[in-house]
């Protein structure tokens, strides 16, 4: 079998996997304590993810550094109350979505920013017996690593993402290129796991047809 | 070896939790099967996982150097006795 599930590589083993590494759980702990110290290293250990979070939810460079000042301020001040129910990393995901929908709904003075959106999103199509139809003609993935820095096709890459509706396009920009997990995207994005993977799977076709065009499929 | 998926559309439907690796065994075995006769299938698997790989590519983004001092400056100005750590020392990817 040619393809098989993608596993995570040694590469990306995480931080809190790795000997003599310090868990939140005790940084928490001195923080709450009064250790300014403890709470920088929580700041330096969560501040990447915390960015690539505020960078999908507002698309911009400029609300991405307030919201993560913002985040980090409140998480300060509030981590009195932090009873440790959830992961550390959870509550401050939630901290720091909260700001970046808040920021979201003041610049478009729209409620709800993460909806469901009833758009119709491009995907395969499949004959009344269920085959897919018209097969894919050709197996353009051999072509993708030649031409991954492409001009046209990091215009082509930007112009299907920006066409995904846009709570599709966070789930799938903090899963597939940021890295999240699905709980912790769920998580920060006030949704359930059932919720991310649908969103995440159904961005992914929409994205796969725009780029089979793109290569003439 | 499992009884194979009967269509190429449900192979689609579980294609996202296949390739993130969360498919029961029994579902991932079924999937396996179908596209060991489907080479459409097959195809389209390799340009799904061809599309994560090229917008990662395309769109990953580290946080710049000059958001990381602005955000320590102001944790320094606004958090009674916050230094700056080492940077980088168990940072999270």
């Amino acid at each position: 079998m040619a393809d098989t599930p993608t596993r995570t590589a040694p590469a990306e083993q995480r931080a809190e996997e790795q000997p003599g590494h310090v868990p939140d759980v005790e940084l928490v702990r001195d923080a709450q304590g009064g250790d300014a110290g403890a709470f920088a290293e929580l700041v330096g250990r969560h501040q990447r993810q915390l960015y690539r979070l505020a960078l999908r939810m507002t698309g911009s460079e400029a609300d991405a550094q307030e919201v993560l000042q913002e985040a980090f301020l409140n998480a300060y001040q509030k981590l009195p109350n932090f009873r440790g129910e959830a992961q550390f990393s959870s509550w401050l995901y939630r901290i720091a979505a909260n700001s970046a929908l808040m920021r979201l709904r003041r610049k478009r003075r729209a409620p709800d920013a993460l909806t469901d959106q009833p758009l119709e999103l491009q995907g395969p199509r499949f004959s009344a017996e269920g085959s897919l139809e018209p097969a894919p003609l050709s197996d353009w993935s051999q072509r993708a690593d030649e031409k991954m820095m492409d001009r046209e096709l990091g215009k082509a890459i930007d112009q299907a993402v920006a066409g995904l509706p846009e709570d599709y396009r966070t789930v799938f920009l903090l899963k597939d290129v940021d890295g999240l997990s699905n709980e912790e995207i769920a998580d920060a994005l006030d949704l359930t796991v059932p919720a991310v993977k649908s969103r995440l799977h159904r961005a992914r076709l929409a994205l796969r047809e725009k780029l089979g065009e793109f290569f003439g499929e | 070896m499992a009884n194979p998926l009967e269509h190429c559309a449900a192979c689609v439907e579980l294609l996202g939790e296949y390739i993130d690796g969360s498919l029961p065994p029994e579902r991932a075995e079924a999937l396996e099967a179908h596209l060991s006769l489907c080479p459409p299938c097959i195809t389209f698997v390799r340009t799904y996982k061809a599309t994560r790989a090229l917008c990662r590519h395309k769109l990953a983004r580290e946080m710049p150097a000059e958001l990381k001092i602005s955000l320590q400056v102001f944790l320094a100005k606004n958090v009674p006795g916050y230094r700056t750590p080492g940077d980088g020392d168990g940072e999270k990817n």
